[in-house]
């Protein structure tokens, strides 16, 4: 699955921002970087249940 | 989705504050970029002393008469070494809803493009791949795919 951020900007500059397609804290420490870059005060985190997701198992078959 | 985050936007990065003033509509040749800050004027030509006693100065200036609509004094934005962001300098004239107030549009579009600016940035850095733009309710949405995996 494709991991994409989405960020929706308000009049004021405000920013919401969702990750999607991450399992388990891959995404936060890229939030950090983009709440860090946009300087202001973080007022609202909800982690979704992908959050806690482990991710699928795969096997490798060498040929 | 994986984590959702909420947060309000400081002026930090010069770079794209003057890039959102030109989106806001001035052109560049009209933003003075100073690193050490400037004295601001008047409409009579006199040094302001609104904030700051011994005279209000701005490191990124639009003078008066290049606001646009016939504003009484300089606007700036000065840098605060303390908090590490730069502070809007706007007189109560120019401080109207229909100018350079908190809810001013024009303070409003530069506290916008300024966000998508940054935002914009740093993917980039990041190596984020811009996948669009739309406007939904009144509210600018942008969207980056993690090229990293």
């Amino acid at each position: 699955m494709a991991k994409t951020f989405t960020f929706t900007i308000d009049e004021h500059g405000n920013v919401e921002s969702e990750a999607d397609g991450y399992h388990g804290s891959g995404c936060h420490a890229i939030q950090d970087a983009f709440s860090q870059a946009l300087g202001g005060d973080v007022t609202k985190e909800v982690r979704k249940a992908e959050y806690n997701k482990p991710l699928t198992k795969t096997t490798c078959i060498k040929r | 989705m994986s984590e959702y985050r909420a947060q309000s936007t400081s002026f930090k990065d010069r770079e794209c504050l003057v890039d959102a003033l030109v989106a806001a509509g001035y052109t560049k040749d009209k933003i003075e970029v100073h690193e050490t800050p400037q004295q601001l004027f008047d409409y009579r030509g006199n040094a302001t002393r609104y904030v700051n006693k011994s005279g209000d100065k701005a490191n990124i200036i639009i003078r008066r008469n290049n606001i646009g609509y016939g504003a009484a004094n300089d606007l700036g934005f000065l840098w605060d070494e303390t908090s590490k962001t730069y502070k809007a300098m706007v007189s109560a004239y120019d401080s109207s809803d229909s100018h350079w107030g908190a809810n001013g549009s024009r303070m409003k579009t530069t506290e916008q493009q300024y966000a998508e600016l940054k935002i914009a940035k740093t993917a980039k850095k990041m190596g984020f791949k811009y996948l669009g733009k739309k406007t939904v309710n009144g509210k600018t949405q942008v969207q980056y795919l993690d090229m990293r995996a």
